[in-house]
C-alpha cells in the first residue's frame, strides 16, 4: 500500500504522520510518554495491558477510548493522552493489575505516578508477579520462533506456561522471554529455561571451576584428544560416556540417536551398547528435556546428558531447582559445540536439493571449515554450509554460545587435526570422568574456537538488538508525574 | 444425483419432489432435534418401526425425521399427517394406541394433545396453543416439514429458489441493495445491519473474500441457533450462498461448536447433499459461480462466538478476539475481508430475496425489521423457542406466549442478551422488543436469551452469576475484563455473604464504566451490563443486602435463616426426617425446632413443609425467635402416645 501523510491533533498539538501508524508511535516522536506494559516495537502490538489508552474524538465528535499501541493514525484525528478519562482509565487498570501483583515494584511505581494512594482492590494472599502482558510468548513466538510458551487457560485463571505444563523440548534458553518480560516474572521458571547473564554467573560459580575467558567460558583444560572408539572425529563424547558408565559414575545417559533414516530422537541409554548405538553427529535438535524429567520421575540418581549450548542450558536449569527439592542427584552434562542446528525435513530436502543425495542414506555427517559434509557408501557429498540457510532451526540466531560453556566437559570438531575433537574440561566432574580414559592427546588451534564463538555471538547480538532497543527506551525515560 | 445446470432444472425437481408426495396419505414427523431426543424421542420412533412391522404398515406410513418447533419442554413431539394433529410428551408406551387410534381409526387421543394448564382446554393444532399462537414463525415453522438430512424436502418448499433468483436474475448489487433496503440486521448481537457489513466486505481491498457462518451459540440458555442448524440446515447454507455471491466471495466457513454434534452431523450432511444437486461448488445452478464451504468446529470457548475470535479460531489458533481497530469484515480471516453473520441472519436472506425487501421491512418496527427467535426460559410457564415479529412487547411474550409466571408467583424481572445483556424491571414491560429500545433501557437483543425471573430472584445473586460466568468465559487477554471482573465478583461474593461494605456499588459502577471503556473486545466491554442493569433498576435490593444484611428475595443463604413457627407447625416429622444434617429436632405431637448450628440452609424442611402449614420460614434481616420451651412443645393430649410410635418409627 502506498504510504499517505495525514495530519492529526494529539494533545491540541498537530503533527503529521504516515497513516496507519499507531498513536503510540506518533506520540512517542512528539516525546509525548504513554505508559505501556505488553509493548515492544519489534513485536506486534497486542493490546492486554491497556495502560496504553487515549481518548480519540472524531468527526462527529464523538469521544472513543483506543489502545494507542495499534490505533491506526488518520487524516483529522484528535487524541487526548491525558483526558480525565484517559487518566482515570489507567488509574483504575493500575489498581486491578496492584491487585494481582502487590509486590512488583514495576506496578507500584506507575500506580503512585497515576494517584493510587491506597490499593481498593486485593486478592487474597497475591503473590503473582506475572501480569499476563504476553510479551514473553509473543517474543518466543514471533521473533525467536519456538514456541516454547504460550497462554493456557482462560478468563480469571489465565497463564503463562509450556504446553501440558511440563518441562519444555522447544526453548532453547535464549532467555528473550525474561529479557522482555516488564516484571521480571519470567527469570525463575521450572518448565522452561531462559538463561541470562546473572543466570550464566550463577550456574558458573554453583557447577564450574577454572579461568574464565570470554569465547571459552569457565575452564580448566582445553586440549585435542583422540579415543580409542571410532566416533565423530576422535569419538571423545562417546568414550566418555562409555567409561562413565563402566566406571559406576552414571546410571543412565541421554544420548540422539538415529532411529528413522536420518531423522533423530533422545534415547535413555543404561548401557555400552545402545551408548555406542548413538554415537556420531546429528546436527539436528531432538526433544531432550522431557526425558530428564522422565529419569528424575524414575529415581534416577546418577545422569549424564550430552546436548548443544540450547540443551545444556535447560539441563543446568533444571539441575538448578531439582538440586533443592532432590539433592542426591547428579547431572554430568557434556556439551557439543554447535554454530546452529538443522530441521530434520529441512535438511534432507536441502540435502537433496543441493547434493543429490539421501540424507537417510548418509552413514556420516560432519561440518568441517564450512563444509557440510556428508558420506554415503563411502563416498563424500558436500557444499557450504551457508548453502543451508533454509534449513536452520528456529531460534538458533538468538543462542550466543559455541562451546557450550555450562557443560562439565565441552567437546567439538572446531580447532583439531582431522581425527581428533576439541575438548573443554570446565568442572571437577568433567575431570572425575576424564580420569583413567586412554586418550591421544594433541594441541587445539584456539583462534578457530575464539573465531566461531565471536560470529555466534555477533549473530545473537543481532538477532536481540531490535528487542533491546525499546528496553532501552523505557529503562531511561524518566517517570513524570502526571 | 444429477447436477441441476439451472433454475429449471431446479423446478423440475421440485415437481418431480411433489409429483411423489400424496398429501393425503397418512404420515407421522417427529421432532429428533436435541431437546426431544434427550426426553427419549429415539424410544419413540424405535416404537413405531416395530409397531408398523406388527401392522404390516411398512411402506405404508412414511415417519418422518424433522427439527425442532420450540417447545422443548412439552416433547416428545410427533404429527400426525395429514390430520396435523400434534401430540406432546409422547412415550413409547403410547406409540401402539396412536397407531390404531389415530393413525387407522383417525381417533384423536386426548390425553396426549396439548392441554393448556390455566383452562385445562385441550387443542390439536398449533393455532389453537397459545405458546404458539402469538408466534410469526417464519423461520422455525419449516423446523416441523422437513427432514434435516434431505435436500429434497427443502426443495418441495420452494427451498433454493432464492439462490436461482439471485444466480439468474439480480446483480450482485442488486442482491445487495435487496438486503440493505430490507433493513435486516446481524441476529447474533450487535445488531449491525448486515447489508452495510455485506457492502464494506464487497468494497474491501484483498482476495480472496469469505463468509462466514457463527454457530458459537454460548449465552446460558439459548439455543436457537442450534435449533435452526438442526432443524433447517438448507435454509441457512442458502442465505450463506446468496450472500456470498452479493459479495463476491467463493469460499464460506460454518463455524459451529462441536457441543452441537447434531447440528454439526445436519450441516455436513446438508453441505454434501447440495454438492451433489450442484448447488454448491463450481459453476452453481449452471450460472458459473462457485462457492465451496467448510465446517470448523468450535474447541467450546464462549469467546470465540466474538467475531474476531471466531476468526483467529478458523485460522488455527486459540480463539481470542485481536486487538485490531480495523473492522474483520475488512480484515478477517488471514487478513482477508470477511462477513460474519449470525444462524440466523444467514436463514433470514432466502426470505428477503424471495418476498422482496418491503415485505420483510413491513415486520417488526422502523428500526428493526423482521422477526426474532428468543429461548424464553426461567420462571415462566411455557418456556422454549419463540419467533415473534420484532416489536412486539416484552409483556406478550412474557404473558402471552409465555402464559405469565410458574406457581403464580409475581414477575420481577427479563435478562435479555445473555451474559452482555441486562435485567429489565416489570415498569417496562411494555416496551416492543427491538435492538434501540432494549439498548435504552441498558441491555440489549443479542442473541435472542430471555430469562425471566420471579420475585424469589435475588437480583445481587443473579448479577453474581453473570460475572461469574464471565469471569470463567472471558478469554483472560486483557486487564479490565479479566481483572475487572475478578474484583467485581469478590465484591458481589461479599456482598451476598453478608460482607457488603458502604462504597461498594459505587465500585461496582467504577468497575463497570472502566471495562466498558477499556476493554479489547464486546464481550469485555458489555461484561458489566448484567451488573449495571441490575444496580439501575434494583438498587434497594443491594442496600438491603450491604446495610440490613437483609437478601429481599430470601435466597442467599448467607443471610437467611429456617425458623419453625411454632403456632403452624403440626408436628408432623416431614421435616424432621427430609432434613439432610439431623438438624431439626422434634418428633410426631413435638413442635419441631430447628438447631441452626448444624442448620446448612439447604432448605429442604422449607420444601418438604405441606402447603397446608406452611410452618417453615425463611427469614433475613432480622432476628430468629428463641425456640419456644421444652415443655410447650408438645401438641394436644395425645401427644405422649404419638411421640411413642414417633420414636418407634
Amino acid at each position: 500500500m502506498e504510504s499517505k501523510e495525514v495530519t492529526l491533533k494529539i494533545d491540541g498539538e498537530e503533527v503529521k504522520a504516515t497513516e496507519g501508524t499507531s498513536i503510540l508511535e506518533v506520540a512517542k516522536k512528539l516525546g509525548i510518554r504513554i505508559p505501556t506494559l505488553c509493548y515492544n516495537s519489534a513485536l506486534e502490538p497486542f493490546g492486554s495491558c491497556r495502560v496504553c489508552s487515549v481518548e480519540i474524538t472524531d468527526d462527529r465528535g464523538r469521544k472513543k477510548v483506543v489502545t494507542s499501541c495499534n490505533y491506526p493514525v488518520t487524516e483529522g484525528l484528535d487524541v487526548s493522552t491525558k483526558s480525565e478519562k484517559v487518566l482515570k482509565t489507567r488509574k483504575l487498570l493500575l489498581e486491578f493489575l496492584l491487585a494481582r501483583c502487590p509486590k512488583v515494584k514495576k506496578i507500584q511505581d506507575l500506580a503512585r505516578e497515576y494517584g493510587v494512594k491506597k490499593p481498593r482492590f486485593w486478592i487474597e494472599d497475591a503473590e503473582e508477579d506475572c501480569i499476563l502482558c504476553g510479551l514473553c510468548a509473543r517474543v518466543c513466538q514471533e521473533r525467536v520462533g519456538v514456541y516454547a510458551i504460550n497462554f493456557a487457560k482462560r478468563g480469571v485463571e489465565r497463564e503463562v506456561t509450556t504446553p501440558y505444563n511440563s518441562y519444555s523440548d522447544d526453548c532453547i534458553g535464549c532467555g528473550a522471554c525474561a529479557l522482555v518480560c516488564p516484571t521480571n516474572s519470567r527469570r525463575i521458571r521450572i518448565n522452561n529455561y531462559p538463561t541470562l547473564p546473572e543466570d550464566v554467573e550463577k550456574i558458573e560459580q554453583q557447577f564450574l571451576t577454572g579461568r574464565k575467558d570470554e569465547n571459552f567460558g569457565v575452564y580448566s583444560e582445553v586440549f585435542a584428544a583422540k579415543s580409542s572408539i571410532d566416533g565423530q572425529d576422535g569419538g571423545v563424547a562417546t568414550s566418555l560416556l562409555v567409561s562413565g558408565l563402566q566406571r559406576g559414575l552414571f546410571d543412565a545417559v541421554i544420548v540422539v540417536q538415529r532411529t528413522d533414516g536420518y531423522n533423530s530422537e533422545a534415547i535413555i541409554a543404561e548401557n555400552v551398547d545402545d551408548i555406542i548405538k548413538a554415537k556420531g553427529t546429528k546436527y539436528l535438535r531432538v526433544k531432550m528435556m522431557s526425558k530428564l524429567g522422565e529419569l528424575i520421575d524414575k529415581g534416577k540418581k546418577k545422569i549424564a546428558v550430552v546436548g548443544t549450548a540450547c540443551e545444556v542450558r535447560a539441563a543446568r536449569k533444571i539441575q538448578q531447582i531439582m538440586l533443592e527439592e532432590y539433592p542426591d542427584v547428579e547431572i554430568t552434562i557434556i556439551g557439543l559445540f554447535c554454530f546452529e542446528a538443522f530441521d530434520y525435513e529441512k535438511l534432507k530436502e536441502e540435502t537433496k536439493r543441493l547434493l543429490g543425495v539421501d540424507l537417510d542414506k548418509a552413514e556420516k555427517t560432519q561440518i568441517h571449515k564450512g563444509q557440510y559434509i556428508v558420506q554415503i557408501d563411502g563416498k563424500e557429498y558436500s557444499c557450504k554450509v551457508r548453502d543451508l540457510n533454509k534449513a536452520i532451526e528456529k531460534g538458533c540466531a538468538y543462542c550466543d554460545d559455541f562451546t557450550a560453556k555450562l557443560a562439565d566437559i565441552s567437546v567439538g570438531s572446531v580447532g583439531s587435526p582431522d581425527g581428533y575433537s576439541t575438548v573443554i574440561v570446565r568442572s571437577d566432574v568433567g575431570k572425575k570422568l576424564l580420569e583413567k580414559l586412554n586418550l591421544t592427546k594433541s594441541e587445539v588451534n584456539t583462534e578457530e574456537v575464539t573465531k566461531l564463538s565471536i560470529l555466534k555471538k555477533k549473530r545473537a547480538n543481532k538477532s536481540f538488538a531490535p528487542i533491546l532497543q525499546d528496553l532501552q527506551v523505557q529503562s531511561e525515560s524518566p517517570s513524570q508525574p502526571c | 444425483m444429477e447436477k441441476l445446470k439451472s433454475p429449471s432444472d431446479l423446478e423440475k425437481l421440485r415437481k418431480a419432489i411433489l409429483a411423489n408426495k400424496d398429501p393425503k396419505k397418512p404420515a407421522i414427523a417427529v421432532c429428533v432435534s436435541t431437546g426431544c431426543e434427550a426426553l427419549g424421542v429415539k424410544g419413540v420412533l424405535a416404537a413405531f418401526k416395530e409397531e408398523f412391522k406388527k401392522q404390516g404398515l411398512e411402506g405404508e406410513i412414511e415417519i418422518k425425521e424433522t427439527g425442532c418447533l420450540g417447545f422443548c419442554e412439552k416433547g416428545p413431539r410427533i404429527v400426525v399427517y395429514p390430520e396435523e394433529i400434534f401430540y406432546f410428551r409422547v412415550k413409547a408406551t403410547d406409540v401402539p394406541e396412536i397407531v390404531s387410534k389415530t393413525l387407522i381409526n383417525k381417533q384423536i387421543i386426548e390425553r396426549l394433545l396439548y392441554m393448556d394448564p390455566i383452562t385445562g382446554k385441550t387443542a390439536r393444532n398449533l393455532s389453537e396453543i397459545p405458546f404458539y399462537k402469538y408466534q410469526k414463525r417464519l423461520l422455525l415453522d419449516s423446523n416441523a416439514k422437513v427432514d434435516p438430512k434431505k435436500i429434497d424436502d427443502y426443495i418441495a418448499l420452494g427451498g433454493y429458489t432464492a439462490l436461482a433468483k439471485t444466480l439468474y436474475h439480480m446483480t450482485p448489487e442488486q442482491v445487495l441493495n435487496e438486503v440493505k433496503k430490507s433493513n435486516l440486521r446481524g441476529r447474533g448481537g450487535g445488531g449491525f445491519p448486515t447489508g452495510r457489513k455485506w457492502e464494506s466486505t464487497r468494497n474491501a481491498e484483498g482476495e480472496p473474500k469469505y463468509v462466514i457462518v457463527n454457530c458459537d451459540e454460548g449465552d446460558p440458555g439459548a439455543f436457537m441457533n442450534r435449533a435452526l442448524m438442526e432443524g433447517n440446515p438448507h435454509s441457512i447454507l442458502e442465505g450463506l450462498i446468496i450472500g456470498a455471491y452479493a459479495i463476491g466471495s467463493h469460499e464460506g466457513f460454518v463455524y459451529v461448536r462441536q457441543e452441537y454434534p447434531l447440528a454439526v452431523e445436519n450441516m455436513q450432511m446438508a453441505i454434501k447433499e447440495a454438492e451433489k444437486y450442484g448447488l454448491l461448488g463450481n459453476d452453481i445452478l449452471g450460472s458459473g459461480f462457485d462457492f465451496k464451504v467448510t465446517i470448523h468446529k468450535g474447541a467450546g470457548a464462549f469467546v470465540s462466538g466474538e467475531s474476531s475470535a471466531l476468526m483467529t479460531a478458523i485460522e488455527g489458533k486459540v480463539g481470542e478476539p485481536r486487538p485490531k481497530y480495523v473492522h474483520t469484515s475488512e480484515k478477517g480471516v488471514w487478513d482477508k475481508p470477511s462477513a460474519l453473520n449470525n444462524v440466523e441472519t444467514w436463514a433470514n436472506v432466502p426470505l428477503i430475496i424471495n418476498k422482496g425487501a418491503e415485505w420483510f421491512a413491513s415486520i417488526g418496527t422502523k428500526g428493526s425489521t423482521g422477526t426474532k427467535i428468543f429461548a424464553l426460559a426461567g420462571k415462566v410457564n411455557n418456556t422454549g423457542l419463540v419467533e415473534v415479529p420484532m416489536g412486539m412487547p416484552l409483556r406478550d411474550i412474557i404473558f402471552k406466549i409465555g402464559e405469565g409466571i410458574r406457581n403464580g408467583k409475581k414477575f420481577k424481572g427479563v435478562q435479555t442478551g445473555g451474559p452482555s445483556g441486562g435485567v429489565i424491571p416489570e415498569q417496562y414491560l411494555n416496551i416492543p422488543v427491538d435492538f434501540d429500545e432494549l439498548a435504552k433501557l441498558g441491555s440489549i437483543m443479542g442473541s435472542g436469551g430471555m430469562i425471566v425471573m420471579d420475585e424469589d430472584t435475588c437480583m445481587v445473586d443473579v448479577a453474581r452469576y453473570f460475572v461469574n460466568f464471565l469471569c470463567d468465559e472471558s478469554c483472560g487477554k486483557c486487564v479490565p475484563c479479566r481483572e475487572g471482573l475478578k474484583q467485581a465478583r469478590k465484591i458481589l461474593d461479599d456482598i451476598v455473604a453478608g460482607k457488603g461494605k458502604e462504597g461498594d456499588i459505587e465500585k461496582l459502577q467504577e468497575i463497570a464504566e472502566g471495562t466498558n471503556a477499556a476493554a479489547l473486545c464486546a464481550l469485555g466491554k458489555t461484561s458489566a451490563n448484567p451488573m449495571l442493569t441490575t444496580i439501575r433498576y434494583f438498587k434497594d435490593e443491594y442496600e438491603a443486602h450491604i446495610k440490613e444484611k437483609r437478601c429481599p428475595a430470601l435466597v442467599c443463604k448467607n443471610l437467611i435463616s429456617y425458623y419453625i413457627d411454632p403456632a403452624k407447625c403440626a408436628a408432623c416429622t416431614l421435616c424432621y426426617r427430609n432434613c439432610p444434617v439431623g438438624a431439626v429436632e422434634g418428633e410426631r405431637g413435638k413442635i419441631h425446632i430447628i438447631d441452626r448450628s448444624k442448620c446448612t440452609k439447604c432448605g429442604t424442611c422449607f420444601e418438604v413443609c405441606p402447603p397446608a402449614f406452611r410452618a417453615v420460614k425463611k427469614l433475613s434481616g432480622e432476628s430468629v425467635p428463641s425456640p419456644i420451651p421444652e415443655e410447650l412443645r408438645w401438641k394436644g393430649k395425645s401427644g405422649k402416645v404419638n411421640s411413642k410410635k414417633g420414636a418407634a418409627n
